[in-house]
Formats: structure tokens, sequence, C-alpha cells
């Protein structure tokens, strides 16, 4: 059975005037350059630069590296006993005061 | 980093929050006192370097502003810590000259130890150096070792500059030609860097100001020297490759270059 069908209303919206043509504004465009020739991406740095909290726990650990490394960089060098011991121990003092207290 | 809230309700620098921040935090700055007293072996109390510690700690208080974000004691250590090392330098037991050769060699230590705090103001945070290889950055052993190696470096720079007067003794001047020649084969840029931090005391940040150039290129340019330099020292015949310069120190190289300055360590090995 067909439904009743409801008054027609005018539903199409009243068009309005179509506008005067204005000229364009040539000011806007922007002049045209010369193909700039290709050029390399800039280089995407790889370099990870990280840092870690100097613990007690590593303190020990690092005393130990100081000799290890102190041996490697004095050997074949002309430098007294008395200066390679200055030189480790100043290192040693340095990573001693600047150990993070964990209780902190 | 985390952020504190502890301190969100005082206005930052009223007489409450910096009282509530002394309270809460004068035994962490009296640790820290502790901590670099017991390094250099000295007195916290005694040589003074607890009142290092509370100057600086009354300080940071009235400056900090807990809206920023930072907790306090990252904004504070710093501080405090280069208090009570100047503290401890100002210090009766840091002399030298008392016919103690054992004390003489402690002190000579400390100096170093000090010096060692200024180039690299990263080590008062308690914080390791840092390294540019990729590959190992995040290998904490690794980070370690390369820290041991740059401040054995330094360390032995610093000892061979204090004792650059004394180049008359045959000993030592032995010992510091083979060093010196090294230096003396570096870029200008590089020589200079060594010149100023380590024999006339500049920081990075004041050598930097003079040259006009960013205060981290300078930083890690001189990290990238010393950590050069830690493998020319371990290397019998020093690698054959020359370091080279970072590009945006190359202008201030060319201008170093082309001025009539000579360059320090020439002119030095000339002199002895």
């Amino acid at each position: 059975m067909a439904d009743k069908i409801n008054r027609i209303t005018n539903t199409i919206p009243r068009s309005s005037k179509i506008n005067k043509t204005s000229e364009v504004n040539l000011n806007s465009i922007s002049s045209i350059k010369n193909i700039q020739k290709t050029s390399a991406a800039s280089r995407v740095s790889s370099v990870q630069r990280s840092t870690i909290s100097i613990s007690a726990a590593d303190q020990a650990k690092m005393f130990q590296m100081v000799e290890e490394e102190a041996s490697k960089m004095f050997e074949g060098q002309n430098i007294s006993n008395q200066k390679q011991e200055t030189i480790k121990n100043s290192v040693k003092r340095t990573i001693s005061a600047s150990e993070i207290d964990e209780d902190e | 980093m985390k952020k504190d809230n502890t301190y969100i309700k005082y206005q930052p620098a009223s007489e409450e929050l910096v009282q509530r921040l002394v309270d809460d935090h004068r035994n962490w700055a009296i640790s820290i006192a502790k901590s670099i007293a017991r390094s250099w072996n000295l007195d916290w109390q005694l040589d003074g370097i607890d009142g290092g510690a509370f100057e600086a700690l009354i300080f940071c208080a009235r400056r900090y502003d807990p809206n920023i974000g930072v907790p306090f004691r990252a904004y504070a250590r710093k501080r405090i810590h280069e208090s009570c090392t100047m503290e401890a330098k100002t210090s009766k037991s840091w002399q030298y000259n008392t016919g103690n050769n054992e004390n003489d060699n402690e002190t000579l230590e400390r100096e170093v130890s000090f010096k060692l705090f200024n180039i690299y103001p990263s080590l008062r945070e308690g914080v390791s150096l840092t390294t540019e290889d990729g590959e190992n950055s995040a290998n904490h052993d690794y980070l370690l070792r390369t820290t041991v190696k740059i401040l054995l470096t330094s360390a032995n720079l610093i000892n061979m500059a204090q004792e650059a007067q004394e180049l008359n003794n045959p000993d030592n001047a032995l010992e510091t030609t083979n060093i010196l020649s090294m230096l003396a084969n570096l870029d200008s840029v590089h020589q200079n860097i060594l010149w100023f931090v380590y024999w006339q005391d500049y920081s990075l940040r004041s050598l930097a100001e003079e040259w006009g150039v960013d205060e981290l290129v300078v930083i890690r340019e001189h990290q990238t020297l010393i950590d050069y330099l830690s493998k020319q020292f371990q290397s019998a015949r020093g690698q054959s490759s020359k370091l080279k310069l970072r590009p945006k120190l190359r202008p201030l190289g060319n201008i170093l270059n082309n001025s009539k300055h000579e360059f320090p360590f020439k002119k030095f090995k000339k002199e002895k």
C-alpha cells in the first residue's frame, strides 16, 4: 500500500545572482625563479651522545679501569713512577668526588 | 627527568620556600661536602667545606623556581659541588712546601683533580663524559672506560703544564719533549684549545666566548681532541692520520693560520 504523499514543498533554495567577473590580481603571483640545482640532503646526524650517572658501584670498576688504561698510556713513555702515581691518583680522586650517593 | 611538585605551592624566593628547601636538603648538601673531603683527604668541617656547601644551598634555595619543573637537587648539585671545591682549595690543608714530600704529592693530586672538575663541569653532577661513538653509546662499561681514558689524558696534560716551568730539569725535559712535538703537529685550533685550557687555565666556555663560537662546539671538539690524544699516547708510533677539525671551527682555523700568530707549542718548543 503506497504511503500518503505529503504536500510537495519547495525545497530548492532560491539561487543567488551570479557575481560579476573581476580582474585577476597579478601582483599576488610570485615571479618564477630559475630551476635550482639539486643539492644533497643534509646529513642526518647518526652521532649518539649518551651519559650515565656514576654510582658507588661504578667507582670500584672505574678504579680498576684507571690502572688498566694508565698502564697502556704510560707504556713506552719515559714518565717517572711518581708522576704516573700522581696522575692515576688524581683521576681516582676526581671519580670518587663525583659519584652520586644512592641514598640521596 | 621526573617533575617535582613538592614545592609548587610555595612562592619562588619566599622565606617559607627557602626554609623548607634548606631543611629538606641540608643532609644531602653535607653528603656532597663529605664526599669531596673524603676524596681529597681533607676534613669536611675543619677545612670549611661544609661552609661552602651551606652557602651554595642557601644561594640556590633563594633562586629556585619550582614552577620550572626541575627537581631542586638537579638544579643545585653543580653549584654546591663547585662551592665545596672552591672552599677546599682555600683551606690550610691545601698547602705546598711543607717539607713533607708525601703531602706535596697529595696537594698536587688535588690540584690536578680540581682542574679536571673545571674542565669537565658535568662531573660535578656525577655524570660520565660523552662519547661520539654511536655504536657503543648504550654500553655502560664503554662509557665508564671512555671517561677514564679522557680523564687520564687530561690529567697528564695538566701535570705536564704545571711542570712546564721546570723544564730546566733534564728529567722533566726528557719526559715532555716527545709529547710537545706531538702537540706541535696538531691543527692551529687544537693547539690553541690545549694551550688556553691547560696552560692558561681558561674554561672551555670562556674560550668559546673569546672566539665568538658556540660553546657546545668547542666542548665537543675538545673532547674529540682528548680522545685522539689518548690513542696517540697509547700507540708507540702514534696515529698516522692527523685529527680533522670539525666544519664549524674551520673559519676560525683559517683566521689563525692566516694571522701572524705563532702556534703556541711550536713557540714553546723553540724556546726550550
